[in-house]
C-alpha cells in the first residue's frame, strides 16, 4: 500500500467516514487520482490552516501555534505563502530586576501571546510516492505580549520553514512542517531591543481553490 | 543525533541562556513592592540594599540550593555565603553576616548594614 493510499485512510478516518469500506474507496479514489494525475504538485491559489505548538522562552512568546495561510503561485517551483498566525501560551510573571537593576525576563517555552502578519516563498522540491516536500522562508510582524508582566511589544521574525504535504482528496492535501524563528524584538519596560528564537512544529491542511 | 538537531538544540540553548542572572524574582531581585516577587519584597533600606526578593521560610528546604533560611523578618531564604567576595555579586552594602539559622543554628549569609 502506498503512503498516499494510508494517508488518505488517515484523513478519511479524521473526517469521520465510517471504517471500512467507505474508508477503503476514499483511498483508493485518491490513489488512483494521484496516479493518474500529471496537475502540479499544488494548484495556484490554496487556502490552509496549521495547528501546532511553539516553543518560545526568554521573551520569545511560546504554546498553542494557530495559522491561516494563503499560497499563491509565482513560478513553476515557488509560491507565495502568506499568513496569519497566533501563538497562545500561558505563563504567570517572569520579569524581574537584577542587582544592575536591568530588567530580566525568564519565560517559560510556553508563556506569552503572539499575533503575526507575514508572507514568504514556498520551495517545492522533487518528491516521492505521493509526498510533496517544500522548503521556504518567510518574514513577519508580530505583537507580543507578556500579560502579567504588562510586558508587550513587536517584533521582526525571519522563518526558515521545510515541510512535506500529501494530497488526500482532489484539493485537500495534509502534512507537517517545521520552522526555526528567529529575530530582534521591541519591548516596553524597559527591555529594549532583545533577540526571540523559537521552534514551530505543526499539522497542516491546504484546499485549493477553484 | 543528526547535525541539524544539534544546531537548532543549540540555539535554543542560546536563547535560553540569554538573559540569565545570579537571581530571579524568588530570591535575589531588586524590588520596591512584592509584587515584583515571587513571594515578599524586602524593602529597600541599609539591610537590604536596593531591595531583596525572597521567600518566607521555615528551614532551608524551602529555600533554593544556594540560600539559608534564616530568623530574619520573621523567617526568610538569604543567599549563602562564606566569604565577603561571596555577596559582590548584590552589589554595594552587601556584607557575609553570620545570622541566626531557622529552626536552629547559625548561617553565613549576606545581608545589608
Amino acid at each position: 500500500m502506498s503512503r498516499r493510499v494510508i494517508a488518505a485512510a488517515i484523513a478519511a478516518g479524521a473526517l469521520g467516514l465510517p471504517a471500512g469500506a467507505r474508508a477503503d474507496e476514499a483511498a483508493a479514489e485518491a490513489a488512483e487520482a494521484a496516479e493518474t494525475s500529471d496537475a502540479p504538485v499544488a494548484a495556484d491559489r490554496e487556502l490552509g490552516a496549521s495547528l501546532g505548538v511553539a516553543v518560545g522562552g526568554g521573551v520569545t512568546p511560546g504554546g498553542l501555534r494557530v495559522e491561516g495561510r494563503y499560497l499563491y503561485q509565482l513560478s513553476e517551483d515557488d509560491w507565495f505563502d502568506g499568513r496569519m498566525a497566533f501563538t497562545i501560551g500561558g505563563g504567570a510573571a517572569a520579569c524581574f530586576r537584577d542587582r544592575a537593576d536591568d530588567v530580566v525576563c525568564d519565560h517559560g517555552r510556553a508563556d506569552g501571546i503572539a499575533i503575526d502578519l507575514g508572507g514568504g516563498v514556498r520551495r517545492w522540491l522533487v518528491g516521492q510516492q505521493g509526498f510533496a516536500p517544500w522548503v521556504g522562508v518567510s518574514a513577519a510582524l508580530r505583537l507580543v505580549r507578556f500579560g502579567d508582566d504588562e510586558l508587550t511589544g513587536v517584533a521582526l521574525p525571519l522563518a526558515a520553514a521545510a515541510g512535506v504535504r500529501a494530497r488526500v482528496a482532489d484539493r485537500i492535501s495534509v502534512g507537517g512542517q517545521a520552522a526555526l524563528e528567529a529575530g530582534p524584538a521591541l519591548l516596553g519596560r524597559g527591555l529594549g531591543l532583545e533577540p526571540q528564537l523559537g521552534l514551530v512544529i505543526g499539522a497542516t491542511v491546504e484546499v485549493a481553490l477553484p | 543525533m543528526p547535525r541539524w538537531i544539534a544546531m537548532v538544540a543549540s540555539l535554543l540553548a542560546i536563547g535560553a541562556a540569554c538573559g540569565g542572572s545570579d537571581v530571579s524574582r524568588a530570591v535575589g531581585a531588586r524590588c520596591d513592592d512584592s509584587s515584583e516577587c515571587d513571594d515578599r519584597c524586602l524593602l529597600p533600606d541599609a539591610d537590604f540594599p536596593g531591595g531583596f526578593c525572597t521567600l518566607s521560610c521555615d528551614d532551608d528546604a524551602d529555600c533554593p540550593d544556594d540560600a539559608r533560611c534564616v530568623e530574619d523578618e520573621g523567617g526568610v531564604c538569604l543567599f549563602a555565603c562564606e566569604s565577603e567576595p561571596g555577596c559582590d555579586f548584590l552589589g554595594e552594602g552587601w556584607s557575609c553576616v553570620t545570622r541566626a539559622g531557622r529552626p536552629e543554628g547559625e548561617a553565613r549569609v549576606c545581608r545589608g548594614g
